[in-house]
């Protein structure tokens, strides 16, 4: 175990951890800065602006200089930040990417160093969390789907893969869950144990409220297989109050008609496939260019458990705000709540 | 379609007008309207879920404004969502104009001096008047389609190049040659070749402009001679005895892209030493994705320019100008994205 003078002394190197899990084990490592690079949310080759999030948890002030080192051969501006973050205060720094590749495996090596008195290196994958524009056929058929940029998360060594479009009448989405078998939905035993999606999209200013009066900000849906006739339900939409997503409320009064579901299995893949109408989504406007908040959950009740999309997000490990998602019935919850659903996500043109 | 340059003090007019006939209309505004010399520039906007009924409503305002002036050019562009209604729309355009008069492109929506609009959308600028010369070229089959930056870029570069000095190599190159619009099926980053090609025929120092169609999946089109075409690129030289100021500006966030509008217009504003005709805006539709209201980016410009200098503004998927940014080639203007590009034209 290294020592915290150790720490404040010589560069922390924090190779393969994400800053969600913050150095707070010993008393000194809780001077270091918590670093999270944003997901990139257009393509790279396009020029995007790499946000860096510095928090400062120390009672003393952080001053230094924050570098980033993107993958070889990108070209960034500028290429260091000079900080000077209050103690707790925490502040976004940007970086303007000129020069980059897009990679078909959508993971992006970044490092990012704090040079102050307790140097930092924080070595993260980011992901381009993105939605092209594409109309695809809602039919279960991946085909369709080679266009969008893929955003894969490994639980307990099984996928999840998580590709997204927009066309202007909706918000699309293709889920490939990799499991050993499908608990299908049974409108007959709403409440018998099922395997599920959930995802919460919101616009990008939506915050999660902490106090059961709060206000939801965010549109909140799950998805199930159900036979031939696959559900969408809506959990909860925006300006609703939070106390909501406590309560494990009967399902089927909640299915939204005009969302379009197939949910198709495929050996050990179950596909889920969904289009919900932006009309059903007033607080969005999809345009290229345009941020919104995303997240998603995959229940795998008989297999994994819960899979969070969050965890590949470099999110801090206090960012699990207890109302971000609606409990569900039927569906497995471990005792730690999931990562919050307000992750930044785009909108982005067609990628070709 | 090529005119002479007939009159250096002719008469000149400026007016634009917007027309907006569904309920769904963004703004409306009186006919601005600057008197000038021999050139006559005109736009007009109009909004409509029905296509046909949005380009019939723009191209009769346009002619209406336009009065005895038989335009030489219409430039249009529109924003709908499928090719059956983009066919519409130029079709409803086409038939006011005539079709080797009317030239454009999709793109992701438009301004003019009297409002914003980023869906169902048709915007028209029109080009006439005896101190201005006109003249246009298309290429086709360029052999870009399907090809991608991370897989093909030394082809895609060679396809490009070759294609923009194509281009270039078909148009008459007057000696009073000001400036050439350029619109093209090549998003961003790959709109940086074809201007390179277009370069090695006219030169690093000439004034190039314009934008590139959408690129979502199914709206790459182009409009010439009355025809949708992919793949490919089409031209525009301004010729006579006007002058033109240029400036570009890169901005990604809402504060930046409002301040860079009004900081760009404002620099063309400063640089032209004559009476501004028009104001046209090569715009990023990224820029536009990061208005928290679209309508802000324009109240910037015309706080710049004025309310009297008609407008032609355009949200495309990347832009030809002078890039702000570093990694300049060494020429006046080049292809990137995130830059809105203003060319203020005017008359001496």
């Amino acid at each position: 175990m290294i020592g915290g003078a150790l720490l404040i002394a010589v560069a922390a190197w924090v190779f393969g951890q994400t800053p969600q899990a913050p150095p707070t084990k010993a008393p000194d490592e809780s001077r270091a800065a918590m670093v999270r690079v944003e997901n990139f949310t257009v393509a790279p080759s396009t020029g995007p602006v790499a946000n860096v999030i510095v928090h400062n948890p120390a009672e003393t002030a952080l001053t230094g200089t924050l570098r980033v080192n993107f993958p070889k051969g990108w070209t960034v501006t500028p290429a260091s930040h000079e900080l000077k973050l209050s103690a707790g205060q925490t502040q976004s720094f940007p970086f303007a990417i000129k020069r980059a590749a897009d990679l078909q495996a959508n993971v992006y090596p970044v490092e990012v160093r704090v040079e102050s008195s307790a140097n930092v290196v924080v070595r993260q994958e980011v992901v381009c969390a993105s939605a092209p524009y594409y109309q695809p056929a809602i039919d279960g058929d991946p085909n369709e789907w080679k266009d969008s940029i893929p955003i894969t998360m490994t639980t307990a060594g099984r996928q999840t893969v998580v590709r997204l479009y927009w066309n202007r009448r909706d918000f699309c989405m293709m889920v490939e869950v990799e499991e050993d078998a499908l608990a299908g939905y049974n409108p007959a035993r709403p409440e018998g144990p099922f395997d599920a999606i959930q995802f919460a999209i919101a616009k990008r200013s939506a915050r999660t409220g902490e106090s059961p009066a709060d206000k939801a900000q965010r549109y909140e849906y799950l998805v199930a297989d159900a036979g031939d006739d696959d559900r969408c339900f809506r959990l909860i939409t925006p300006g609703t109050e939070l106390a909501l997503a406590r309560q494990k409320r009967p399902l089927e009064p909640l299915r939204l008609a005009e969302a379009k579901v197939v949910v198709k299995r495929t050996g050990r893949i179950t596909r889920y496939e969904l289009a919900i109408p932006f009309k059903s989504m007033p607080e969005l406007r999809p345009t290229p260019g345009r941020e919104f908040c995303f997240s998603l959950l995959v229940h795998d009740t008989d297999g994994a458990g819960l899979r969070d999309l969050g965890s590949v997000m470099n999110m801090w490990e206090s960012n699990r705000p207890a109302l971000a998602w609606c409990r569900v019935a039927g569906v497995k919850w471990p005792d730690r709540p999931p990562f919050d659903n307000k992750i930044e996500f785009g909108f982005c043109s067609s990628i070709h | 379609m090529h005119a002479l340059l007939l009159s250096l003090f002719a008469a000149m007019t400026y007016a634009t007008v917007f027309a907006a006939e569904s309920a769904r209309e963004q703004a409306k505004s009186p006919s601005a309207a600057v008197e000038g010399d021999g050139i006559v520039m005109r736009t007009a906007a109009a909004q409509n879920e029905d296509p046909a009924k949005a380009g019939t409503a723009a191209a009769d305002a346009l002619k209406k404004a336009l009065g005895q002036t038989r335009p030489q050019l219409v430039i249009m562009t529109e924003c709908y969502d499928d090719k059956a209604l983009k066919e519409k729309a130029l079709s409803a355009v086409v038939s006011v104009f005539g079709e080797k008069t009317v030239v454009g492109t999709a793109n992701y929506g438009s301004f003019t001096q009297a409002g914003t609009m980023d869906r169902d959308a048709v915007c028209l600028l029109a080009i006439g008047g005896d101190g201005i010369a006109v003249s246009t070229a298309m290429v086709e089959k360029m052999g870009a389609a399907g090809l991608s930056m991370e897989a093909d870029k030394d082809k895609l570069a060679e396809k490009l190049r070759a294609a923009g000095a194509a281009l270039a190599e078909k148009l008459p190159k007057p000696a009073d040659g000001r400036m050439m619009i350029v619109l093209a099926d090549a998003h961003s980053p790959k709109n940086q070749f074809l201007i390179k090609g277009i370069q090695t025929v006219l030169g690093k120092d000439f004034p190039i402009v314009g934008g590139s169609a959408c690129k979502n999946a199914g709206m790459n089109w182009l409009y010439y001679g009355g025809k949708m075409h992919t793949d490919g690129a089409l031209a525009v030289m301004l010729a006579g005895d006007f002058n033109v100021a240029l400036a570009g500006r890169q901005a990604q966030s809402n504060d930046k892209v409002i301040a860079t509008a009004r900081e760009g217009s404002a620099e063309v504003a400063g640089k032209l030493k004559s009476k501004p005709v028009a104001l046209l805006a090569f715009n990023c539709a990224g820029r536009l994705g990061k208005l928290d209201d679209p309508a802000d980016e324009l109240k910037a410009i015309k706080a710049s320019v004025g309310g009297q200098i008609p407008i032609f503004g355009n949200y495309f998927a990347g832009e030809f100008g002078p890039a702000d940014t570093e990694g300049k080639t060494g020429a006046l203007c080049s292809g990137c994205g995130w830059h809105v590009m203003f060319a203020l034209l005017g008359v001496k």
